[in-house]
C-alpha cells in the first residue's frame, strides 16, 4: 500500500456523481465515502441508479459529472489499475458459458498480482460447485457462489457485489453471505454491495445508504439508523399533527389507521419521550428502507 | 506501479484475451483441418477429369481456403466484442484488471490466428502432397497478380482483418438497436454514393490502375477506420452498447469520411492534369493546317492513365479531352481539313458526348453537341468549318450535322481491320473513304477508294456510297493516297508505282534497289520516296507524274524519317544511324532545301513528330526531343524551343 493510498479518508469515495441517458437523469449528485473496513449497503428500488452507481465504479461507465475514486483513484481513468485489488460479483454472472470454472480460474489468475488457488478451490468444494463443468451449465445459485469465489481469490482490499443474490434461493443466499462473513472476519476486507434482500444485508452490513430515484436519501451506519428509526402508534382519533411531540421526532411516513394513527420517525433517541398512550417499536432494516423509500406505504412491507 | 510494469501487465492481460479466444473457438480450428481433407478427396470423385490431379487439388484447397477464411472472419468479426456486448458478457472483462485496449486487441489477435490458422490447415494436406502450389497457373485464378502462396497468405491475411472488422463495425451498429443505425444508414449511402462518381470519373477517363489503386487504399482505409472505430468504441464506450455503438460510428464515419475526401481528392489530382504534367511524350497528332496539335502522354504516379489533350503549340493553351482506349490512341480529337475547329468525344453516363472546340477564337471553350455514341467509333472525320461528322460504328458509316445533332447519312459499312483505312471530307462536304483490303495469305492487297455524298435531298438519312476505283497490287506494303484524292502511290516489291484512282492508269514505276520506307506527296504535288539501301538512306524526288527530279543520299544513316514542309521545297526530317527505329532516342533533326540539295543541321536527339504535314500544319516544325520533350522549331532562324517545358532529367 503506498503512503498516498493509506491516506485516504475511504476506500470508496463518490462526489456529486450524476449520471444521464438521453433526457433522464439516473443519478442526480450522489456523494459518500466508505471507510476501509466497512461493509456498505446501497439499497433502492428497481431503477433507483444502483447499477449506474456500481458501473460508474468499477469504471465501466463515464459519468455526466462528479467522480468516482476506489482506492483513491479515478475509477474511470484507472480501471484496470484499480481492479488488480478489487474483487467483483455482476448482478448477472457474465463468465464466458463454454469455459469450465477452472479454465475461468486460471484465466483470472494471470490476471491479478495475487491469487489464493487454494482459497478457492476450498469454497468451490464447500458451495459444492464442481470445477470441470462448462459455467453455462450451471445452476444460476451456483454461478453466484463461482462469481463470488472468483472474487475473492484475488485477496481483494475491496469487493463490489452488484445485488449477488439476486434470484437465489433462500439457501443459496445465505450461502452467500455466509462466505462473506467468513471472509470478512479473516481478512477485514472492504465490501460495497447492493441488494434487496435486506434482511440478508442487515445481518452483515455495518453502513447504509438508500438511493431515491437517483438521489441519496440516506447514508449513515447501520446502527444509528436503527436507532433514531422508531415506529409509534396511537390508539387516539384526530389528525396526526394535532398530536403533541411528533413533529419534533421527525415522522417521515404518518397514516391513519382504523383503531389510531401510524407514524415512523426519524428522530428518536434514548432520551425521546414518547407520547401519552403511544406504543413504541424499532424497525427492521426492511421496515426503514419502504419508510425512506415509500413513505405513503406507512413503512409496511 | 511504474509504467514498464503497467505496459507488462497489460501484455500480459492482452496475451490472456488472445489465448482464451482461441481456446474458446478451438473447434473452429479442428473444422479446418477436416475440410484440408476436402481437396484430398476431390481428384478421386467419379466425373473429375483432369491432366493434373495436383492441380485439382490445389485449386480446391485454395478454393476452400478463401471460403473457409471468408466465412471464419465474417464470423467472428461479428460476434467477437458485438455479441459479448449485446449478450452483455463483456462486462466479465472490464470487472477484471484488463486495461480497454488489450480487450479489444486480444479478441482481434485472437480472431485473426483463429482466422489464419484455418486457412493455413485447410491448405495443409494439399500442401504436404505437393508443396509447390503455383497460384498464377491455377485454372481459377487466370493472371491474377498473386502469383506465389507467401503474396497469397499476405494478401488473404489483410482481406481477412478488413473482413473481421468491417464485420465488427457491421454487427455493433445493428446489435445495438439504437436510432443512430438511421444515421449509420444515411452515411453510408453518402460515402458510397460519393466514392462511386468519383471512381465513375477515373474509369471514363480510363485511369483503371488508378481505380484500382484508390479502391484497394479505400479498402486499407476502411479496415484503418474499423479498427479505430473498435479501439475507441471498447475503450471508452465499454460495456454500454448504446454509447459504444455512438463512439464507434463517429470514428468510424469520420474516418471513412476523411478517406472518401481522400480519395475524391486522389481522383482529381489524378485527372487533373496539365501537359506540363506529362513524363513523356506518348502520341502527338498533328492538325492538317494550324498549331492545335493532339498529344497524349503517360504521366507520372497515375498507373496507366495517359491523358490527351488538344495543345496549341502557338499559345500554350491546352484542353484535356476524353482519353480513348490506348490501342486508338490516333482516334481522337479530329481536325477539321481547314484547321478551324476540333472534335472530340467525353465518357458521360453509360455513352460518349461529343465536344467541339473552335480554334479560331482565343477564347473558345469546348462546346457540347447533340452527338452521342454507345461506344467509341472505329474512325472520326470532321467536315471544313466542323459542320458534319462522319463516324463508323457498329458497322454502320454515318454523316451527322453537328450544329443539329441530325443524322444526315448512314449506311452499312463492315469495320476495317486493316491499318490502311481513312475517312476524310473534301472540300466540298463529300466524305472520301480510303481503304486497303488485305487478300488471303497477304499475296494480294486491293486499293478502294470511295465517296459518300450525303447532301441530296433524297437520300436524307441514307446517303449514297460511290466507288471512284480499285486498284489491285500484289505483296504492297506502302500506300499514300495524294491531296486531291486523284492519284494513290505505292510500294510493291521492289517497284515504286503510281496511279490515277478513277482511271487505274499506272502513271510511273520506278524500280528500287533497296526497300522502300516511306512516300510523300509534298504541297506542290511532287513526291518524296524514302529508300532504305544497306549502310544509308536515299531520298528521291519525283514530279507529280513520278519522273525522278533529284536524289538526296544520306550516307551511313540506317534511317530517315520526314517531317514535312515548314516552307514549299523546305523539309525537316530526322535521321539515326544505329538502333531501333522504334525508338526515340538517337535521332538527328535537319533542315533540307529541295531545290538546292542543301542541309541545315538542327541539332542532336530530335525526332522529327510531324507526319509528313504540309507547310499550312504546325507539324513539319515539331520535333520530339529524347521521348521527352516537344520541340518547336522557327524556320527562319532555325532555332528551336521547347514548348511543354518538359526538359527536365
Amino acid at each position: 500500500m503506498s503512503l498516498i493510498e493509506g491516506l485516504i479518508e475511504g476506500l470508496i469515495e463518490v462526489g456529486g456523481l450524476t449520471v444521464r441517458y438521453g433526457g433522464r437523469t439516473a443519478l442526480d449528485d450522489v456523494s459518500f465515502a466508505v471507510p476501509e473496513g466497512a461493509v456498505y449497503a446501497l439499497l433502492g428500488r428497481n431503477g433507483a441508479g444502483k447499477s449506474s452507481l456500481v458501473r460508474c465504479l468499477l469504471g465501466a461507465q463515464q459519468p455526466a459529472a462528479g467522480t468516482a475514486r476506489l482506492l483513491g483513484r479515478d475509477s474511470w481513468r484507472e480501471r484496470a489499475r484499480i481492479l488488480r485489488d478489487v474483487g467483483v460479483v455482476a448482478e448477472e454472472p457474465d463468465a464466458p458459458p463454454a469455459m469450465t470454472v477452472r479454465q475461468i480460474a486460471r484465466f483470472c489468475s494471470r490476471l491479478y498480482p495475487r491469487w489464493d488457488a487454494a482459497g478457492l478451490e476450498e469454497r468451490l468444494r464447500r458451495f459444492g460447485v464442481p470445477a470441470d463443468i462448462p459455467f453455462g451449465r450451471l445452476s444460476k445459485g451456483q454461478k453466484g457462489q463461482v462469481s463470488l469465489s472468483l472474487a475473492l481469490a484475488p485477496v481483494p482490499r475491496l469487493v463490489l457485489l452488484d445485488d449477488p443474490t439476486l434470484g437465489l434461493d433462500p439457501l443459496a443466499r445465505r450461502a452467500v453471505f455466509e462466505e462473506l462473513i467468513v471472509d470478512l472476519a479473516d481478512r477485514g476486507t472492504t465490501v460495497f454491495l447492493t441488494s434487496h434482500d435486506l434482511a440478508g444485508v442487515e445481518g452483515i452490513a455495518d453502513h447504509v445508504g438508500v438511493l431515491r430515484e437517483g438521489r441519496l436519501v440516506l447514508n449513515e451506519d447501520l446502527e444509528s439508523v436503527k436507532q433514531r428509526f422508531r415506529r409509534i402508534r396511537f390508539a387516539a382519533a384526530g389528525a396526526a399533527g394535532d398530536l403533541p411531540g411528533l413533529a419534533e421526532l421527525a415522522p417521515v411516513a404518518v397514516a391513519s389507521r382504523g383503531w389510531g394513527v401510524e407514524a415512523v420517525v426519524t428522530r428518536w433517541n434514548e432520551e425521546s419521550l414518547a407520547p401519552r398512550g403511544a406504543e413504541v417499536s424499532a424497525l427492521t432494516l426492511e421496515e426503514i428502507f419502504l419508510a425512506v423509500v415509500d413513505p405513503a406505504a406507512g413503512g409496511q412491507p | 506501479m511504474s509504467s514498464a510494469m503497467a505496459m507488462s501487465a497489460a501484455m500480459k492481460g492482452f496475451w490472456s484475451v488472445l489465448c482464451r479466444e482461441v481456446v474458446e473457438r478451438r473447434l473452429l480450428l479442428l473444422a479446418a483441418a477436416l475440410m484440408g481433407l476436402v481437396p484430398l478427396a476431390v481428384p478421386l470423385l467419379p466425373g473429375v477429369t483432369a491432366p493434373d490431379p495436383g492441380e485439382v487439388r490445389a485449386g480446391t484447397a485454395l478454393a476452400l481456403c478463401l471460403v473457409v477464411t471468408t466465412v471464419v472472419a465474417l464470423t467472428l468479426g461479428s460476434t467477437v466484442i458485438a455479441g459479448d456486448l449485446s449478450e452483455r458478457r463483456l462486462g466479465f472483462y472490464f470487472s477484471r484488471p484488463l486495461a480497454g485496449w488489450a480487450i479489444w486487441a486480444g479478441k482481434l489477435a485472437g480472431a485473426a490466428v483463429l482466422c489464419m490458422g484455418a486457412a493455413a490447415l485447410v491448405l495443409l494436406p494439399a500442401l504436404l502432397l505437393d508443396p509447390r502450389i503455383e497460384i498464377g497457373t491455377s485454372w481459377w485464378m487466370g493472371d491474377a497478380w498473386i502469383r506465389d502462396l507467401p503474396t497469397f497468405f499476405i494478401a488473404l491475411a489483410i482481406g481477412a482483418a478488413i473482413l473481421v472488422l468491417a464485420a465488427h463495425v457491421a454487427s455493433t451498429m445493428v446489435r445495438s438497436r439504437s436510432s443512430w443505425i438511421l444515421l449509420d444508414l444515411a452515411a453510408a449511402f453518402t460515402v458510397a454514393a460519393w466514392v462511386w462518381s468519383e471512381r465513375q470519373l477515373l474509369l471514363r477517363q480510363g485511369a483503371y490502375t488508378a481505380s484500382v489503386r484508390g479502391l484497394a487504399g479505400l479498402l486499407l482505409c476502411l479496415g484503418a477506420a474499423s479498427l479505430a472505430a473498435g479501439a475507441v468504441q471498447v475503450t471508452r464506450g465499454r460495456t454500454d452498447p448504446r454509447r459504444g455503438h455512438r463512439l464507434l460510428s463517429l470514428t468510424f464515419w469520420s474516418g471513412m469520411g476523411l478517406a472518401a475526401l481522400s480519395f475524391a481528392a486522389y481522383t482529381h489530382w489524378v485527372i487533373d492534369v496539365t501537359p506540363r504534367d506529362l513524363l513523356r511524350v506518348g502520341s502527338l497528332l498533328p492538325p492538317p493546317s494550324g498549331t492545335w496539335i493532339g498529344l497524349r502522354g503517360p504521366t507520372a504516379g497515375r498507373g496507366d492513365y495517359a491523358p490527351a489533350f488538344l495543345f496549341d503549340t502557338a499559345s500554350g493553351r491546352s484542353f484535356r479531352i476524353g482519353a480513348p482506349p490506348l490501342y486508338w490512341w490516333w482516334l481522337q480529337p479530329v481536325f477539321s481539313p481547314d484547321g478551324t475547329r476540333a472534335a472530340w468525344l467525353e465518357a458521360a453516363g453509360d455513352g460518349l458526348d461529343l465536344k467541339i472546340l473552335d480554334l479560331t477564337r482565343p477564347d473558345a471553350r469546348a462546346a457540347a453537341t447533340r452527338i452521342s455514341f454507345d461506344t467509341w467509333p472505329s474512325r472520326m472525320a470532321l467536315a471544313p468549318g466542323g459542320t458534319r461528322l462522319a463516324a463508323l460504328v457498329h458497322s454502320s458509316l454515318t454523316v451527322t450535322d453537328v450544329a443539329t445533332g441530325r443524322l444526315l447519312s448512314a449506311v452499312p459499312f463492315p469495320e476495317p481491320d486493316e491499318d490502311f483505312f481513312s475517312l476524310r471530307f473534301t472540300p466540298e462536304g463529300r466524305l472520301r473513304i480510303d481503304e486497303r483490303l488485305r487478300g488471303a495469305g497477304l499475296r494480294i492487297s486491293r486499293f478502294t477508294a470511295m465517296e459518300l455524298d450525303p447532301a441530296g435531298p433524297e437520300d436524307r438519312g441514307r446517303g449514297r456510297l460511290t466507288l471512284l476505283g480499285t486498284i489491285e497490287s500484289p505483296e504492297t506494303k506502302t500506300w499514300i493516297v495524294s491531296r486531291d484524292g486523284e492519284r494513290v502511290a505505292l510500294c510493291s516489291g521492289p517497284f515504286f508505282r503510281l496511279f490515277d484512282i478513277r482511271t487505274r492508269t499506272l502513271l510511273a514505276e520506278l524500280r528500287l534497289q533497296g526497300e522502300p520506307a516511306e512516300i510523300t506527296f509534298l504541297s506542290d504535288d511532287r513526291l518524296l520516296l524514302n529508300e532504305r539501301l544497306p549502310g544509308s538512306v536515299m531520298l528521291h524526288l519525283l514530279d507529280r507524274d513520278g519522273g525522278e527530279l533529284r536524289r538526296f543520299p544520306f550516307l551511313q544513316a540506317t534511317r530517315v524519317i520526314i517531317g514535312g514542309e515548314v516552307a514549299p521545297g523546305r523539309l525537316t526530317l530526322a535521321t539515326r544511324t544505329s538502333g531501333s527505329s522504334l525508338s526515340l532516342k538517337g535521332w538527328t533533326g535537319f533542315l533540307l532545301d529541295l531545290d538546292n540539295g542543301s542541309t541545315t543541321l538542327l541539332g542532336p536527339s530530335l525526332a522529327a513528330a510531324g507526319r509528313a504535314t504540309g507547310p499550312e500544319s504546325v507539324g513539319p516544325r515539331l520535333f520530339l526531343a529524347g521521348e521527352r520533350d516537344l520541340m518547336l522549331l522557327d524556320p527562319a532562324t532555325g532555332r528551336l524551343r521547347s514548348v511543354l517545358g518538359l526538359d527536365r532529367d
